[in-house]
C-alpha cells in the first residue's frame, strides 16, 4: 500500500489458535492477526481463580499474567512517532479505538483501556487536521499519537474505505500515510486471518525465515485448486469446511454432524465460489475435565469437554513477548468442537507454572 | 477528560435530579389532592393541579395523547411510564442508564450497579402494573425513586474522585435543579393566584395567603417544607416561600444555591486552562468561558437581589428569564466543553 510503518512493524498484538490433536501434536488451527480478543477474559478468569483459590497459586508456582496491560502499554507509547520531551506536559498519546457498547468485546475495549490508563475513545472523539489526529476534550484537543484500534479496516476512514461508516475517523489513513500517527495492528493485516492464506503459512516461513515450522498446520484443502475441490465434494460428510474470511465460529459445516439438505446446501455454495471455501479433516481436539451442572442447577459432575488454546504475542520494540497464560476456549456442548464464545463457548484460566 | 465522557456525566446529573424532582412532585401532588373532598368545585381544582404537572415538565402541548384533560390516573402515568414522553421517570432513568454504560470502565462499580439495577427493576411490566394500581402504590413508587436517587448520589459522594467528571456531574445536577425550581414557582403562582394576577403581584400574592395549604405542597414538592418553618418561624406566607425558593443562600433547592453550585463547577472544571496535559485550544475556539461569565452574573445578580425587585420586574417575567439564562448558560457548556461544533474550512485554514 505504499505505507511505511515504524520499525517495519505490522503485527503489535497476535492471537494463534493452538490445538492437540489425538496424537498429542499440537497444531495451529487458525492465526488472529488483525484485532484478536479475549484476552480480558485471561485476566478476569484469572483474577476470579486467585480469589478462590489462593493458595494453590503460590503452593504451585503459577506464573503471573499481570504484566499483559503494561507491556502492552510499553510497547504502544514506543510506536509514539512524536517522542516524549523530558518535562513536557502530556507525553505520547495512547487510545484504544472502539466501535462502542453495541460491539460483543466492548467490555475488553473498556477494560484494557482501564488497566492502561488510557482514553477509550470512538470514532466520533476523535478529527484530524493537517493529517494529526486529535481527541476532543474539555480542555481543547489533544494530538493522539498511537491508537490501539478495535476496529476493522473497512471501517477505519470513511474518506479510504467504506463511506457509510460512523465508527471511523475521516482523513485518518491521510494521518497514517504520512506518519503522524500508528495504528496498532497496522492496516492490511487481517489478510493473515484469511483462512486460504493459512494454508500458505508454513511455506512463507521456509521461504522467508528459512526454517521449518516448530508447529504444524492442520491439513488444509482448497477447493480453488481443482483437485482439491473434487477431493472435498467426495469427503464433504467427513470434513470441516469453514468460509474463508468469516470468524467467530460463523459460516462453518461440521461435515460428520450435518444432514443431507446442510450437505448440499455446502457442496453448491463451494462450486458457486471455491476460493470463499476451505476444508479439513475432523481434528478431535484434546479433551479437559470441566464443570458441567445438572438440570437443576444446584450441583453438576467433571465431564470431558473440547478445548483449544490462544496464546497471546506482543511483538514491540524490545521484541517478542508471550504472556504466560492463554485463553482456554472450551466448547460447553457434549462431543461439540466448536469452541467460539459467539457459539456458546466457554474459558477457562489457563496456568503456565514455573 | 474526552468531551463526550464529561457530556455523559453531565447528562447523568441531569437525569437523575430530574427523574427525583418528578417524582416529588407527583407524590406531593397526591398528598395534595386527596384531602380535597368530592365536590364538583373540588373536582376541577384537583384537575387543574394535575394539568399544572404537565406544564411544570413542560408536556403540556404533547398531553392529552388522547381523550380529555389529565387526571390523577392519566398525568402520573404519562410522567412516570410513558416512553411517549422523553421525560417520564423511566426513559429519565434509562437515559442516565444509557450514558453511564458508555462511561462504564471510567466510573465506581457500585455507581455502575446502582444505576443498571434500577434502571432494569423499573424496566419490569410486573413492576410497572404493581406502581400503577392506585394512588397508594404510585405515591410509595414515587418514594422508591426519591430513595433510588439519594443512594446513588451517596454512593457517588462516596466513591468519585474530586476530578473534573464530579464537577460536569454536578454541574449537570444542579443546572437541572435551578431550572426546575424556577419552572416549578412560575406554574404554581399563576395556578394558585388565578385571576388576582391581572392585578399586580403583591395583591395576588396578599390574596392567596388566605389559603397557606397549596404553598405547603408548593414547598413539598421541593423537599423544603421543613427547611422552610425553622428558617420562617411564621407560618406559611406566599411572599415569604417565594423569596426562600428563589433567593435563599442556604436552602439547597433554591434557584441562587444551586446557580452557585453550577457556578463553583464551572470555576473547578475551568482551572485546567487549555494547555492542561499537553492539549490545545480547539481551531476558532474564545479563550473567554462564556459559560462561567453568564453563571457568574447571574449567582452574582440574587446575591444582591430583594424579591421586591423581582416583583417590580413582574414574577413571571423574572422566572422566565431565570429560565432562559439557565438555557443559556446550558447551550455554552455543550459549546465550549462538549465540542459538538463540527470544524469549519475556517477554522482549518487558521
Amino acid at each position: 500500500m505504499g505505507i511505511d510503518v515504524p520499525d517495519d512493524q505490522y503485527i503489535h498484538v497476535a492471537g494463534c489458535d493452538l490445538i492437540r490433536g489425538d496424537d498429542g501434536r499440537w497444531m495451529v488451527l487458525e492465526d488472529n492477526l488483525r484485532t484478536p480478543s479475549g484476552v480480558s477474559y485471561v485476566l478476569a478468569n484469572r483474577q476470579i481463580m486467585t480469589r478462590t483459590l489462593p493458595d494453590w497459586f503460590s503452593e504451585l508456582g503459577v506464573r503471573s499474567v499481570d504484566s499483559y496491560a503494561g507491556q502492552l502499554l510499553d510497547n504502544l507509547v514506543g510506536l509514539s512517532p512524536r517522542r516524549a520531551v523530558p518535562g513536557a506536559a502530556g507525553g505520547p498519546g495512547v487510545v484504544v479505538l472502539t466501535p462502542g457498547i453495541y460491539n460483543s468485546a466492548y467490555f475488553e475495549h473498556a477494560f484494557l483501556a482501564q488497566q492502561m490508563g488510557v482514553e477509550l475513545v470512538e470514532g466520533r472523539d476523535l478529527f484530524v487536521l493537517e493529517n494529526r489526529v486529535y481527541m476532543r476534550t474539555t480542555t481543547g484537543r489533544r494530538q493522539v499519537d498511537v491508537i490501539y484500534r478495535r476496529i476493522d479496516d473497512e471501517f477505519l476512514d470513511p474518506l479510504a474505505f467504506r463511506s457509510e461508516s460512523m465508527l471511523g475517523v475521516a482523513g485518518l489513513l491521510g494521518a497514517v500515510r504520512t506518519g503522524n500517527v500508528t495504528l496498532a495492528n497496522a492496516i492490511g493485516t487481517g489478510v493473515a486471518d484469511d483462512k486460504v492464506v493459512y494454508r500458505y503459512v508454513p511455506e512463507i516461513i521456509r521461504y522467508y525465515l528459512g526454517q521449518e515450522p516448530i508447529l504444524d498446520n492442520v491439513p488444509t484443502y482448497l477447493p480453488s485448486d481443482p483437485e482439491h475441490l473434487d477431493h472435498v465434494l467426495r469427503n464433504l460428510e467427513s470434513l470441516v469446511v469453514k468460509q474463508a474470511n468469516a470468524s467467530g465460529g460463523y459460516g462453518m459445516l461440521m461435515g460428520p454432524s450435518a444432514d443431507e439438505d446442510e450437505l448440499e446446501e455446502f457442496r453448491s455454495r463451494i462450486v458457486a465460489s471455491p476460493r470463499d471455501y476451505i476444508a479439513q479433516p475432523v481434528i478431535p481436539l484434546s479433551r479437559h475435565p470441566t464443570f458441567v451442572p445438572d438440570e437443576q442447577g444446584e450441583s453438576g459432575t467433571l465431564q470431558g469437554r473440547h478445548v483449544d488454546l490462544r496464546p497471546y504475542v506482543l511483538s514491540g520494540p524490545d521484541g517478542i513477548s508471550v504472556l504466560p497464560g492463554g485463553l482456554t476456549r472450551v466448547a460447553l456442548v457434549r462431543g461439540s468442537l466448536v469452541v467460539n464464545s459467539s457459539q456458546g463457548g466457554g474459558s477457562k484460566d489457563t496456568w503456565v507454572l514455573q | 477528560m474526552l468531551s463526550r465522557m464529561a457530556e455523559s456525566l453531565y447528562w447523568i446529573g441531569r437525569y437523575v435530579e430530574r427523574a427525583e424532582q418528578t417524582a416529588r412532585l407527583t407524590e406531593a401532588t397526591f398528598r395534595h389532592t386527596v384531602v380535597m373532598g368530592s365536590t364538583t368545585e373540588a373536582e376541577a381544582r384537583r384537575q387543574r393541579h394535575w394539568a399544572a404537572l404537565l406544564d411544570i415538565v413542560g408536556e403540556h402541548p404533547a398531553f392529552p395523547p388522547e381523550g380529555p384533560e389529565g387526571d390523577e390516573e392519566t398525568v402520573p402515568a404519562h410522567l412516570i411510564f410513558s416512553s411517549d414522553n422523553g421525560n417520564s421517570i423511566v426513559e429519565c432513568i434509562a437515559r442516565a442508564r444509557d450514558n453511564a454504560h458508555t462511561m462504564r470502565h471510567q466510573l465506581a462499580t457500585e455507581m455502575w450497579e446502582a444505576l443498571n439495577r434500577f434502571h432494569l427493576d423499573v424496566q419490569r411490566p410486573g413492576r410497572r402494573r404493581q406502581a400503577a394500581s392506585g394512588a397508594e402504590s404510585t405515591t410509595r413508587f414515587c418514594r422508591s425513586i426519591v430513595d433510588f436517587s439519594q443512594l446513588l448520589q451517596g454512593v457517588t459522594d462516596s466513591t468519585m474522585p474530586r476530578e473534573e467528571g464530579w464537577y460536569f456531574l454536578q454541574a449537570g445536577k444542579f443546572l437541572e435543579r435551578a431550572e426546575w425550581t424556577a419552572r416549578t414557582i412560575d406554574v404554581n403562582y399563576r395556578l394558585l393566584v388565578g385571576a388576582n394576577v391581572e392585578r399586580g403581584d403583591r395583591h395576588a400574592l396578599a390574596a392567596a395567603a388566605d389559603d397557606p395549604q397549596p404553598w405547603g405542597t408548593l414547598l413539598r414538592s421541593l423537599s423544603s417544607y421543613e427547611s422552610y418553618h425553622r428558617i420562617q418561624s411564621r407560618g406559611i406566607r406566599p411572599t415569604a416561600v417565594i423569596e426562600l425558593l428563589i433567593l435563599s443562600a442556604v436552602l439547597p433547592r433554591s434557584i441562587r444555591f444551586s446557580i452557585g453550585k453550577v457556578e463553583a463547577a464551572l470555576a473547578h472544571i475551568s482551572e485546567q486552562a487549555p494547555g492542561y496535559n499537553g492539549s490545545e485550544p480547539m481551531p476558532g475556539a474564545s479563550t473567554e468561558s462564556e459559560a462561567r461569565r453568564e453563571v457568574g452574573r447571574l449567582h452574582a445578580e440574587f446575591a444582591y437581589q430583594r424579591l421586591d425587585d423581582l416583583l417590580d420586574q413582574g414574577l413571571h417575567e423574572s422566572l422566565l428569564d431565570i429560565q432562559r439564562r439557565c438555557y443559556r448558560i446550558g447551550d455554552r457548556v455543550e459549546d465550549e466543553f462538549f465540542a459538538h461544533r463540527p470544524l469549519t474550512a475556517q477554522d482549518v485554514m487558521a
